[in-house]
């Protein structure tokens, strides 16, 4: 079972996000982000389908995120399900499930994921990502 | 190498503190606000940018330096075309623009304004989007993003959104020299278009505040500033325009890296050479979502007019609600400087550092020719803002404070109060919090951020600034 936990910083925030294999540590990464945005409301949604294409599996990470940063943002959206497919060394692929907003959130707004002391990294019981926001 | 105290404003990080450095680093800071920085980890990313190919002088950092990502906040590092120098947007930021605008009235606390405090930060948070998502007080289309990104300031005069003299009373006439909208992605204008004249969140506010002290009485009488008398001050960005555009361009700049031979020792530094066609690319980019961070805060300071005079019964004008000034902390100039006794082009990023021209400087409105560039610093929610102008330092590349610069991490501050019980706090102080997510309210209280008094005393013992008024807030409403 996948999990995240947010990481301390004096200006902005950090996400460790922990799964059993690649795919399940960017979903648990995006769950991070959401839960800080405040938008992860798990009810409904229509699905989105998602592709980044990158120069390695960090900047893949970089990428997925900030194309989830911009679909909620342009599209006024909270999240309500998230599915990886693949992750490599040339992107990511998945799948959002978005519905529109209706409440004010309890969240922070994330401007974008940074590549600072960004990590990926296969440990003993599976895969770790580590990630910075700007907030 | 250890860093050693050049005087009591300055240390150095010798060359070799870490690994790449082509130039020193220099905090300016006393004893205890550099000890915060060397436990906070942001003297070692001045280091770092220290590394950045072309850099001239010395990396450096401002007494609220606080850790960041790449970039400390409070670094402002010059490089130089000539010497193969280089464009790192992670040096501006993804808040490209973010700045403070403070706007004065006639109005005196105690007789005017006290008595309706309340209806006021009502009336002022009713007209004023903020938080995450939603639409600004004048949402455009994505094809008119354009114009908001070549005329800033006079984007919203066009929209009846202010006074022709706010434009000359914000850094650079109201909008950058050379801003290239075709330079943004369809992305960042859909995301930017619906957020023209929002505050947004995390640090952002527009807060009611009382002028209680005045330090230096000329440069106030020039600025007309008075004791005892209230202002508005507004902190916001370039919104998810800026935010975008930085993303896209550090992606590019990161992918072209490697093909250059750039090597930095955080891959957040990426950059590439101000004479590459992706320099150019960047620039123009950021001049535009410089200029909707310029418009954004005009659209708010329009919508705080309107609040004021619709609990006054007074027009706005009446009220003597003129912009002091509109100053960014998050740009990059190619500015002339005065480098090892020859005059240079140089690019000055600044991050979390604002610019602070001295007396005479043809950039600054006429009147303010005597007392050199306005600097407005925002304190931390309940604690105090100030009013500097600058000294054009050589020291500093002619660069001050931005703020009181965070001490402590946003869970951290939670976790000592929660957000009613802080709300209570600053209602026993005086200072009225709009309606808010109280959840999040504490990540802002003033125990978080550094002594914003200790941050500009510095900056003025350094010669970079000096401060001509303090300003107490009575009314938050917060991004």
């Amino acid at each position: 079972m996948g999990r995240f936990e947010i990481l301390e910083h004096t200006a902005d925030v950090g996400v460790r996000g922990r799964g059993k294999d690649l795919p399940e540590a960017f979903e648990m990464a995006t769950r991070g982000l959401a839960d800080i945005c405040g938008t992860w409301v798990p009810d409904g949604g229509e699905v989105v389908d998602v592709q980044v294409r990158a120069e390695d599996v960090e900047a893949a990470l970089v990428d997925w995120l900030n194309e989830v940063l911009w679909l909620q943002d342009s599209r006024d959206a909270v999240i309500t399900r998230i599915e990886v497919d693949d992750v490599s060394d040339l992107g990511a692929s998945g799948r959002l499930w978005l519905a529109p907003r209706e409440d004010e959130l309890e969240g922070t707004a994330v401007k974008a994921a940074t590549y600072h002391q960004l990590r990926v990294a296969r440990e003993r019981d599976g895969w770790v990502t580590e990630i910075y926001v700007d907030v | 190498m250890e860093p050693r105290r050049i005087d009591d404003y300055v240390w150095e990080l010798p060359v070799g503190f870490v690994d790449g450095m082509n130039v020193p680093g220099h905090v300016f800071a006393g004893e205890a606000l550099f000890r915060k920085a060397v436990q906070d980890r942001a003297v070692e990313q001045v280091a770092n940018v220290a590394t950045l190919p072309g850099i001239v002088g010395a990396s450096l950092a401002m007494p609220d330096i606080h850790w960041g990502y790449g970039f400390p906040i409070g670094g402002v590092a010059a490089t130089d075309p000539a010497a193969h120098g280089v464009i790192s947007p992670g040096g501006v930021g993804f808040d490209i623009g973010c700045g403070v605008r403070l706007v004065r009235t006639s109005l005196p606390w105690t007789a005017e304004v006290r008595p309706k405090i309340g209806e006021l930060v009502d009336t002022v948070a009713r007209r004023v989007p903020r938080g995450v998502g939603g639409k600004g007080r004048l949402p455009i289309r994505p094809s008119e993003v354009d114009d908001v990104c070549r005329d800033g300031v006079r984007f919203a005069l066009s929209r009846g959104a202010g006074w022709e003299e706010d434009a000359e009373y914000t850094e650079d006439r109201g909008a950058l020299p050379d801003p290239r909208p075709s330079e943004l992605s369809d992305r960042a204008k859909e995301r930017g278009a619906p957020q023209l004249g929002s505050l947004g969140a995390g640090n952002h506010f527009l807060e009611i505040q009382v002028v209680d002290q005045i330090r230096d009485k000329r440069a106030a009488e020039v600025m007309d500033i008075h004791e005892g008398n209230v202002c508005v001050m507004v902190h916001s960005g370039s919104r998810g325009i800026g935010h975008q555009a930085c993303t896209d361009h550090v992606k590019k700049i990161d992918g072209l890296m490697r093909g250059l031979d750039i090597d930095v020792p955080d891959r957040q530094l990426a950059c590439v050479p101000l004479e590459h066609p992706a320099a150019e690319s960047y620039l123009g980019a950021m001049d535009a979502a410089g200029n909707f961070a310029k418009a954004n805060r005009q659209v708010l300071t329009h919508a705080a007019r309107e609040a004021f005079a619709a609990v006054f019964k007074r027009t706005a004008g009446e009220l003597g609600m003129s912009v002091v000034y509109d100053i960014s902390h998050n740009l990059a100039k190619m500015e002339r400087h005065d480098i090892d006794g020859k005059e240079r082009l140089v690019c000055v990023h600044r991050k979390g550092a604002t610019r602070a021209l001295g007396p005479g400087h043809t950039e600054l409105p006429d009147p303010y020719d005597e007392i050199g560039q306005p600097v407005v610093v925002p304190g931390s929610m309940g604690s105090a803002s100030y009013l500097l102008v600058g000294r054009a330092s050589s020291r500093s590349f002619a660069s001050t404070c931005h703020g009181a610069g965070r001490a402590m991490s946003r869970t951290q501050a939670k976790k000592r109060m929660t957000g009613e019980e802080l709300k209570r706090q600053l209602e026993d102080q005086g200072i009225l919090v709009a309606r808010s997510k109280w959840k999040l309210l504490a990540e802002e209280a003033p125990y978080a951020y550094k002594d914003s008094t200790e941050v500009v005393d510095t900056c003025e013992g350094a010669g970079l600034s000096k401060v001509v008024a303090r300003l107490r807030p009575v009314g938050v409403i917060k991004g």
